[in-house]
Parts: structure tokens; C-alpha cells; sequence
């Protein structure tokens, strides 16, 4: 990564760290869970790499804090072992799920893993015991180190910010390595990565199995700061959410989704805020959003940028 | 045994519902290219207006189902027309878009039936037919089945008899070279989508007298009709209406004997697998991607 | 013995017979030119040889295993590799990624040790064998232009050098003359015979007669999916039977 980019990210970090504590207490937990979203977006941009959108990344969300809430509650495990874990689960069962779903392509992928996703859903709910059904599990345990007290957000937040900055440095790196560049030709051209020897299958399973390992991390963190994992918190709803932040924010760079989760949670929480819009109304703006987002800016949000960028530059010219 | 018949009849009257749910849906795909993801929203939109009219507002109910359809279909005809229209070389940003139109009819409704508890729709028809000692076959549900499948029987007829059905068909089939006979395919989307959400708009009408509306009906609606739409056949109407009655009876018997929520869980995974071994369904023909 | 053989292959999708019980073989470091009228089925030749296709009937025998059916990352593996017809590139990515793709095989890599930043000698080679590749074709001076913005000649040059670098033994090439002026054709021809240099063997399906007649030293002809003449192309220009084919078939 160049230098210039490295201090931008060092620069954000540390404006996160030294604002929050001035923030209002409901904007701490926002700003939480907008660092977790942040891995979500950019770990379901790696699944997408592959050219193939899948409906599952949230439920595999799910699968992760699942996990890690059973292990630590049921079993024991202290968050430090729970939460890796809960990686690995859901790098488990997407790797599974490979078998089948990859048979399928496009219309047919996306169908086929949004009934996978809701399947494993309606077993959380039907299958109370050990899911809790429809109330989930709650007095999920907090994480412990020392007299640190991580039930606060200040903590917490330091927390997910070290957990998502080296999941997204890992993340980064794959993607600029070469396994980063198959991914993109397998993108791009399927054919033509095969005719030197991409195995397509493979690659895309390992874009969905790594991007599902991240996602699980992130939703181990969600519920040990929430206390409480239900089935809801990881539907279909939540699902269109993370397309909406993909799609709006662009996804041909590492960053376009970055882009859009951070500006779509500033206008949603402003949109709050104003009191001018009833929050009932919220997912009409977002449908609508969404709806202009494809219609009009098809490149999302990093797109404009690219294009304001090279205005700018033949303005220099 | 009881228990049995009574699965059956109810069998028979779910799978009339499926039926229309499906048809819409392939009708809309087969023809287009597209996923209608707001399928199941121009079902609740149906319910909802009938629930406006004729609960609300005293229109009688005979009436306020025409009314339903059309608004259905003028919605679906909105949808063609300004996001299925410019997507077309990209179906999945048609999907997309159909998925922004999912969230603002959920809050349409919202807003339209304000908070409180899920709306109710007194049947106009609310004699209950007794046959033998223990069957009781509500007459609101038969006069639905009637109409349902009166309804996919004049589906039928227009597609097979009429000249316009033949060429939705085609368009269907191969969409260049209908084109280059001359079929004008913008009218044979609108067409198509607007019989598609017709058929949804009156599945929904008739819902209404039947069960709780709220906005988030159209949830179990979409699961089904993709249930039933890929293990039918994703081209394949009479594959769709198939399935629709046999995965009814499925559902409907696990349901009974055990629990919705394990037949719905199984009925997804019975897609999964169908999509696995043969996607393009039961009696499908293969669509060309 | 032959270094690729093609046995009674035939081929049908549905009612249709693409391929009719064709059979030709390929002798290592020749220029094979595959050539018929459109329709000829010289494309789904090529498609069933990389494993797109299976073919119905028939084997394919490269280096004395029979390879039909097999899948086409496998193929490719075993030294058989393809060009596409029409320019095929990763248009989004540079000239020296396309190229960095093709050597996949040849030069490995590792998940583990690339997010460890374990894997540096690998990269040097196979940055190293990446600019050999495109020395080669003369594009290293462009390695890091957009692949897009590539006039014609050089982005077919380009999609050979993204086939070379996967170190193939047989190349099969798929119209690679499609929309070329003179200059550019006889640029690309001398490539050819470059890559005939380096010991690569050649299958050409060309519509182009001039690249056709200067580059093969034997001609396999097709039509409506049979096999219609084999030859010199000497032979095959005064074959009357071709002629008929070209003139009647409508090409």
C-alpha cells in the first residue's frame, strides 16, 4: 500500500479513537457496529470477486455469532477462543455448502444460496434447543482481559477496531497478491482463466469460504457487545442492507464498499436524527436509494469519485 | 383419517394459491429474463387493497378484487417500464431494483394500515360447507379455489389459443429471433408483466379474507413461489402449476403432522437439491442464459 | 507419433451434428491450419479438444492419454491451451497482470504465504518470466497500460502472450487474423512462426488465407462438420472438392 494511502487509514483510525468518547452514548454503540459492518461489506466484496452474489453472507454472519455465543456460554471458551472459532464455523459450513452451490450459476447461485441462507435461518428458530428458537440465546458472556470492561463501548470499540483493521489488512493483502488477481480474472473472464489453468471452482470456493471466515468473526463480535443472538438479526432484510452498502458504495476497488457503508450509516443516522422522516419510512429511502444507485451511478459512489478525479485531472491539463 | 381428508381439501385450496403465486413469477421470467423479488409485495398489495375497500370502506368485495388486480398490475406495468425496461442487458440489476421496490410497498402498507395489530378481512362468504360428519370446507375457501383456478384456466386459453399468447411464448423461448419476426418485445414484457401481477394482485385479493395481511406477507409468498417455480420448472408453466399443487399437499401435510416451520425448511431444501441435480426443474425447458 | 490426435470425433447437441465422425491428427512443432467454411464446426473442434465440449463420440489423445470430456483447467494444465476467437482479455486489469495471470500454473502460488508476505522470491520469478513473455511479444514497453485501451494488434498479441506464459506444448488459436489490416497481419505472422521457434506446435483456424497459406505446412479441411480434405496447402487450393465447399457452402 502506498504511503500516502497508509497514513489515510492511520489518520482515520486515530479519528475514530479521539471523537467517539465525545459522542452521545447511542452514537458509540452506531459507531461499533459501523466498524463491524465495515468487515462485513468488505468481506461479502471478496465473495462477489468472483462475479457470483450470493444471498448468504448474512446468515453466515449468523453462523459465526451462533457460534461463538454456544461456545462461550455452553461451553466455556473465552471470547479469545470463541471468536476465532466462529470464524472457522462459518468457513466450515460455506465450505459445505461449496458442493452444491457452485453447481449453480448466477440466477440460479443466487436463489439456491438465499434457500441455503433461510434454511440454516428457520433451523435457529425451530430448533430451540440448543438455538433458543425465536428468542435466540441471550446473556451471550462479555469478553475478558484483565479489568478491562468491555460491556462499556470505549473498550470495545478499541476492540473491534484491532479485530477489523487486521482482518481488513489480510484481506487487503490477499487481494493484492496473486490469488487476489486469479480471483479478479475468474471476475472478469471465466473462460479465459481456465484456459491457462484456473481452476474456477476452487477460486470461487475459496472467495466465499474466506469471505464467510471474516464475516463469522464479525458476527461474533456483534453478539458479544449486543449480550443476545436472535434469528432476526440475520434475515433477508439484513442481507439487502449489505447490497445496498455494495452496490451504492461500488465494489471495483477495496474501497468502494468501505464508501458506502460509512456514508449510507451517516445519512441513515442523520436522516434519525433530523426528525424530518419518520423512521417507519426509513426502508422506502433505502429501496429508493437503491433503485437511483442502479439506475444512475452504476459504478456507486467510488465511480463518481474516479470520475471527478480524472475531470479533474484534464482540468489540469 | 379425518385429519387425512381434511389435509387434502386444505391441500387442494393451498395449492390453488401456490399456483398463482408461481404463475406470476415464471410468466414474468420466462418472458423477461427477470426476478421479480417484489413478487410477493404485489400479493400483500392485492390483499391490502381489498382490505382498504372493502373492510374500510364499504365497496363490496366482488368489486374491490378488479380493483386489486388492476392496481396490481399497474404497478408491475411502473416496474417494467422504468426498472426492468433499462436493465434489460443486465437482469440482475432488474432483481435489484425489483428489491428497492419490495422495501417501499412494505412501508406503502405500512403507512396505508398504519401500527397496530395484522389487518382482517371479514369473508363476504362465511358459510361453512359440512360434507359427511367432519369435513368442513369453508365456503370463502372454495369460492377462492374457484376463482383461482378459473383464473389459470383462462391463462391457459390465452396462451395456447390466442395469437398474442403464442407470441409471449416465443418470446419466451428465444427473444432475438422473436424480435427479428417482428414481435415487439416491449409490449410483450408489458403484457407479460402485467398478466404476471395480475395473477399476484388477484392471489392476494383473495387471500384477503383468509388470513392475518400484514406488510411483511409477501415474505412466505416469494419463499413458495420459488419453491415451486424451480422444482417445476423455471420456463415451464404447467410444470409451476404442478408442483404448486404437490409441494401444497407436501406442505400441508407436514405442517399437520409435524410443524410450518420443518415443512418450510424441508421445501427449501428440496429446491436446493432440485436446483443441484436439474435446474432447469421438473418439466422444465432450459432457458437460455 | 502424433502429439494430438482427434478419433472419430463426433459431436451433436440435441437433433444437431456439429461434428461428424472426424478424425485428424497433429504432429509435434507443425503449423496445422483447421480451415472450412463458416458453419464448418472448426470452432467447436477447438471446444471439444480444451474440454468445453464432450464429445459424443470419439477421444482425443494429447501426449497418449485420451483427454475428451476432460475439464478445461486440466487440459490446460497438460500443456494444451487455447485462444479465443474475438479479442479475449482481462479488460479491466493491465497488460502485465493479463500476462501475470497466464503463468497460474507455471509459476505457483500460495494463500498462506502471500497474506505472510512469505512468498517474495516466487513473485521475482514470476514477475521475471511475465516480461519475458511480453519482451517477446514487443508489449513490455506497454505492461501497464489497460488492456482495453490496446489497439487490435497488440491486444491479440497480448492474448498470446497470456496463453505463452502458461508454458503450452500445443497452442490452439482461434481466429487470431479476425479484423487485422495487412501490416498488423503480417506482424502477427511472424509471431506465429516465433512461437513455431520456441518448439510450440500450432492448430490454426483462420479465415484468413494469406496467414493460412504462409504459416501451415499442412491443412486439415472441414465442412458441415466432416472432415473434406487433408493436405498440403498447395494441395488444398487445388483441391476441386474445397473449392466447391468455399464457393457453394458460402463463407
Amino acid at each position: 500500500m502506498s504511503i500516502k494511502n497508509l497514513i489515510i487509514c492511520i489518520a482515520v483510525i486515530a479519528g475514530i479513537v479521539t471523537l467517539t468518547p465525545f459522542l452521545k452514548f447511542q452514537y458509540q454503540d452506531i459507531m461499533i457496529f459501523l466498524v463491524i459492518n465495515v468487515l462485513v461489506v468488505v468481506s461479502y466484496r471478496l465473495v462477489t470477486l468472483t462475479g457470483e452474489w450470493s444471498l448468504i453472507h448474512i446468515v453466515m454472519m449468523g453462523v459465526g455469532a451462533y457460534a461463538s455465543a454456544m461456545l462461550s456460554k455452553f461451553a466455556g471458551f473465552p471470547f479469545w477462543v470463541s471468536m476465532p472459532l466462529a470464524g472457522l464455523t462459518a468457513a466450515g459450513i460455506s465450505a459445505i455448502l461449496c458442493f452444491p452451490l457452485f453447481r449453480m450459476t448466477q440466477f440460479y447461485f443466487l436463489i439456491g444460496s438465499f434457500a441455503a441462507g433461510e434454511a440454516i435461518r428457520l433451523c435457529w428458530i425451530y430448533f430451540i434447543n440448543p438455538f433458543g428458537g425465536s428468542s435466540g440465546i441471550n446473556n451471550i458472556p462479555v469478553p475478558i482481559l484483565g479489568d478491562i470492561d468491555f460491556y462499556e463501548p470505549m473498550p470495545y470499540l478499541y476492540l473491534s477496531l484491532v479485530v477489523v483493521t487486521i482482518s481488513l489488512v489480510i484481506l487487503h493483502r490477499i487481494e493484492k497478491s496473486r490469488v487476489g488477481l486469479t480471483l479478479l480474472a475468474v471476475h472478469w473472464k471465466a473462460p479465459l482463466a481456465e484456459s491457462v489453468g484456473v481452476d474456477t471452482w476452487k477460486y470461487r470456493s475459496l472467495a466465499l469460504i474466506v469471505g464467510s471466515f471474516f464475516v463469522g468473526i464479525a458476527g461474533a463480535l456483534k453478539v458479544h457487545y449486543l449480550g443476545v443472538v436472535t434469528p432476526h438479526q440475520f434475515g433477508i432484510g439484513i442481507m439487502v442492507f449489505v447490497l445496498i452498502w455494495v452496490i451504492v458504495g461500488g465494489y471495483a476497488t477495496f474501497i468502494g464498499p468501505i464508501i458506502g457503508v460509512v456514508v449510507l450509516t451517516v445519512f441513515d443516522q442523520g436522516l434519525r436524527a433530523s426528525g424530518v422522516v419518520d423512521p417507519a419510512i426509513q426502508p422506502a429511502i433505502y429501496g429508493a436509494v437503491l433503485i437511483a444507485s442502479i439506475l444512475f451511478m452504476p459504478e456507486g459512489l467510488e465511480g463518481l469519485g474516479k470520475r471527478f478525479r480524472s475531470m479533474a485531472k484534464s482540468n489540469n491539463t | 383419517m379425518e385429519l387425512f381428508l381434511q389435509s387434502i381439501v386444505n391441500s387442494i385450496i393451498q395449492g390453488g394459491f401456490f399456483a398463482l403465486w408461481a404463475v406470476g413469477l415464471v410468466l414474468i421470467f420466462g418472458v423477461m429474463g427477470v426476478v421479480n423479488f417484489a413478487h410477493g409485495e404485489l400479493v400483500m398489495v392485492g390483499a391490502y387493497t381489498v382490505w382498504l375497500l372493502h373492510s374500510q370502506n364499504d365497496v363490496p368485495f366482488l368489486l374491490a378484487v378488479p380493483i386489486a388486480i388492476i392496481i396490481a398490475m399497474m404497478i408491475g406495468l411502473l416496474m417494467e417500464r422504468f426498472l426492468f425496461r433499462p436493465n434489460r442487458t443486465d437482469p440482475l440489476a432488474g432483481l435489484i431494483c425489483s428489491i428497492g421496490v419490495l422495501f417501499i410497498l412494505q412501508v406503502v402498507a405500512h403507512e396505508v394500515g398504519g401500527t397496530g395489530p395484522a389487518k382482517q378481512v371479514a369473508p363476504p362468504f362465511s358459510e361453512i360447507i359440512v360434507i359427511g360428519d367432519f369435513l368442513r370446507i369453508p365456503s370463502q375457501r372454495l369460492f377462492s379455489l374457484a376463482v383461482a383456478l378459473s383464473a389459470l384456466g383462462v391463462l391457459w386459453y390465452f396462451l395456447t389459443q390466442s395469437k398474442l399468447g403464442w407470441a409471449l411464448r416465443a418470446v419466451a423461448l428465444d427473444r432475438e429471433a422473436s424480435a427479428l419476426q417482428g414481435i415487439n418485445i416491449n409490449r410483450i414484457s408489458m403484457i407479460a408483466i402485467g398478466v404476471g401481477a395480475g395473477m399476484a394482485g388477484l392471489a392476494g385479493a383473495l387471500m384477503a379474507p383468509l388470513q392475518n395481511l400484514t406488510p411483511h406477507m409477501g415474505h412466505n409468498v416469494i419463499i413458495t413461489a420459488f419453491i415451486v417455480t424451480i422444482v417445476g420448472g423455471v420456463g415451464s408453466l404447467s410444470g409451476a402449476v404442478a408442483a404448486a399443487f404437490i409441494y401444497a399437499a407436501f406442505h400441508t401435510f407436514v405442517t399437520t403432522y409435524f410443524n410450518g416451520t420443518i415443512a418450510t425448511i424441508l421445501g427449501l431444501l428440496i429446491m436446493v437439491v432440485v436446483l443441484i441435480i436439474k435446474p432447469t426443474g421438473i418439466m422444465g425447458v432450459k432457458v437460455s442464459e | 507419433m502424433a502429439l494430438l490426435e482427434v478419433k472419430n470425433v463426433t459431436k451433436q447437441f440435441g437433433g444437431l451434428t456439429a461434428l461428424n465422425d472426424v478424425s485428424f491428427s497433429v504432429e509435434k512443432g507443425e503449423i496445422r491450419g483447421l480451415i472450412g467454411p463458416n458453419g464448418a464446426g472448426k470452432s467447436t473442434m477447438f471446444k471439444n479438444i480444451g474440454g468445453f465440449y464432450k464429445p459424443t463420440k470419439g477421444e482425443i489423445i494429447y501426449d497418449g492419454v485420451n483427454i475428451a470430456g476432460t475439464h478445461p483447467c486440466k487440459v490446460s494444465g497438460m500443456g494444451l491451451v487455447r485462444t479465443f476467437q474475438e479479442t479475449t482479455l482481462f479488460d479491466e486489469l493491465s497488460v502485465f497482470e493479463n500476462a501475470l495471470v497466464g503463468c497460474h500454473m507455471t509459476a505457483k502460488t500460495n494463500l498462506f504465504s502471500a497474506i505472510l508476505g512469505l512468498d517474495g522470491q516466487q513473485q521475482i520469478e514470476a514477475k521475471e518470466k511475465t516480461m519475458g513473455v511480453l519482451e517477446f511479444m514487443g508489449l513490455a514497453d506497454r505492461k501497464d497500460q489497460l488492456a482495453s485501451e490496446l489497439p487490435l494488434g497488440s491486444q491479440r498479441a497480448l492474448a498470446m502472450a497470456v496463453a505463452l506464459n502458461a508454458d503450452p506444448k500445443v497452442l490452439l488459436m482461434d481466429e487470431p487474423f479476425a479484423g487485422m489490416n495487412p501490416e498488423e497481419t503480417n506482424h502477427m505472422m511472424d509471431l506465429t512462426l516465433k512461437l513455431q521457434d520456441r518448439g510450440i506446435t500450432i492448430v490454426l483456424v483462420e479465415h484468413d488465407m494469406k496467414a493460412v497459406m504462409g504459416l501451415c505446412g499442412y491443412l486439415t479441411v472441414l465442412c458441415f462438420g466432416s472432415l473434406l480434405a487433408e493436405g498440403t496447402p498447395d494441395e488444398i487450393r487445388n483441391n476441386d472438392k474445397v473449392i466447391q465447399a468455399y464457393l457453394g457452402g458460402g463463407s
